[in-house]
């Protein structure tokens, strides 16, 4: 456990050192800043229907969590180009705990802008719709979150696969487009990993939000589990 | 006969179509200093790789310090064989305190333990007034330096180099090399064999991923041919055919 802290530290100072933590906090605040800063949003339409708020911002954070896969993906497999990943496995660290120590950092940016993002963002949201429902808010963005680990983890085993470049590229676009097509795809209807996006987008109006957020919470948790066991099994098998 | 440090065998390894390592079958005792050549020359580096279990073979099996494969307890594999690849693979932001003490850490030495030992390496390899200041504002040199001293912070039996140390000033260099412990086993894998043969007692030579030779680097003396690739292939074409191995004439 001692080991998994230390590399963890050493995970979350390169993040540091590199912009790259910076750079996934300010893309998750970011996403908040329409709905936070703009007292009415443009008039946008997505299949005929106004574009909410709630939706809105679920759409930013889409971009944000397709950016935080890009930059695992791109972190994992520089890793291993620059040889540092090689260094640890030498001296006896599992790659395994590697790649979970790299998913336990992400996870903490993760959790810490996602917070940051949500507080910003529930300032702009109706009274009624936060006074009278903070609890399923806060289940919500739980569930946001869980998308952002899937995604995250998506990331780290696209970062096993391929090269720097191409990792992130590749991680942009499918992660990208998965979770918009959550975010504003037809209501009733998301890519199942990416679903707490879609209920927040349709925060407003949700019946059961804190039902659906526990069901999308449960189910990207799983699939970031199972990326994860994929991701180890590959790291396992490849030379370094 | 001295126990072995390093067994290997029917090791193959392939890189597309070309033949890395074929069958190969290898013996170094403990305490040798062995200088690993190879036609071509990716298969020491594979062989080094393999044996660090960076690798994985398609065939064959191991032995390194009388372990059979990776241990990951901090008392196993990592405190008794390790392996420096050509680059430092150590993050450049670190400084080479922080490096050590990140590898100490690794190795599971308590604080007390891992001050005696940064500081024993430190003093030991010249690391200089820069211990603190980030690896990268000193250099490949330093990073590679850095490096070493990381790899025997933990005093391992086994040490595979892998072209070590090609940033460091070649007199420098040597010196280093000839600091590493005389119980250390040490396999170095070099492209530049004339210097580094001065360093090391034995000499092994692959071809097409074999063993072709595998004799004492005064052999080389003994039959008037020079450390270098050419005297290296000539001893082991003189050993083939059966001829004696000082030079005729």
């Amino acid at each position: 456990m001692r080991r998994f802290a230390t590399l963890v530290g050493l995970a979350l100072r390169e993040l540091w050192l590199s912009y790259r933590l910076l750079t996934i906090l300010a893309a998750l605040v970011a996403a908040a800043l329409p709905v936070a800063l703009l007292p009415q949003l443009p008039a946008l339409t997505l299949a005929g229907a106004p574009l909410e708020r709630p939706a809105c911002f679920a759409a930013g954070l889409a971009g944000a969590l397709a950016l935080v896969a890009g930059i695992a993906a791109g972190t994992l497999s520089g890793e291993r180009g620059r040889g540092t990943l090689a260094w640890l496995a030498v001296r006896a660290v599992p790659r395994t705990t590697v790649l979970l120590a790299w998913f336990g950092a992400f996870a903490l940016v993760l959790a810490l802008g996602l917070a940051a993002s949500v507080a910003l963002a529930a300032s702009s949201l109706d009274d009624a719709q936060v006074a009278s429902r903070p609890t399923a808010l806060i289940a919500v963005s739980g569930a946001v979150g869980a998308a952002g680990l899937a995604a995250t983890a998506s990331g780290l085993l696209v970062g096993t696969l391929l090269r720097p470049i191409a990792a992130v590229l590749v991680t942009l676009v499918l992660v990208g487009g998965t979770l918009l097509v959550a975010a504003l795809g037809p209501p009733g209807w998301s890519p199942l990993p990416a679903a707490g996006l879609a209920v927040l987008a349709g925060f407003g109006d949700a019946a059961r939000p804190i039902a659906d957020a526990a069901r999308a919470s449960g189910t990207a948790l799983a699939v970031a589990a199972g990326l994860l066991l994929l991701a180890s099994a590959r790291l396992e098998r490849i030379d370094l | 006969m001295r126990p072995a440090a390093v067994e290997v065998h029917g090791l193959r390894r392939s890189e597309g179509r070309r033949r890395l390592l074929d069958g190969l079958e290898l013996r170094v005792s403990v305490g040798a200093r062995l200088l690993l050549v190879s036609r071509p020359e990716e298969s020491v580096s594979i062989l080094l790789r393999v044996l660090a279990g960076l690798v994985r073979p398609s065939a064959g099996t191991v032995l390194l310090a009388g372990l059979s494969r990776a241990d990951d307890s901090a008392a196993g594999w990592a405190r008794r064989v390790t392996y420096l690849a050509p680059g430092a693979g150590i993050y450049s932001w670190l400084s080479p305190n922080e490096a050590l003490d990140l590898a100490g850490r690794l190795a599971g030495y308590d604080r007390a333990e891992r001050r005696r030992r940064i500081e024993a390496a430190t003093e030991h390899f010249r690391l200089g007034s820069g211990v603190d200041r980030p690896i990268s504002r000193g250099g490949a040199a330093l990073g590679q330096k850095t490096s070493l001293a990381a790899a025997m912070l933990t005093e391992p039996e086994v040490l595979l180099l892998d072209e070590p140390l090609r940033s460091v000033e070649p007199l420098e260099r040597a010196r280093l090399l000839r600091l590493l412990g005389a119980r250390t086993t040490i396999l170095l894998a070099s492209r530049l064999p004339a210097s580094d043969a001065g360093l090391m007692n034995q000499v092994a030579l692959l071809r097409d991923g074999r063993l072709a030779l595998h004799a004492p680097v005064a052999d080389l003396e003994r039959a008037g041919l020079p450390p270098s690739m050419r005297g290296i292939e000539a001893l082991a074409d003189l050993r083939a055919a059966g001829l004696p191995a000082a030079a005729p004439g």
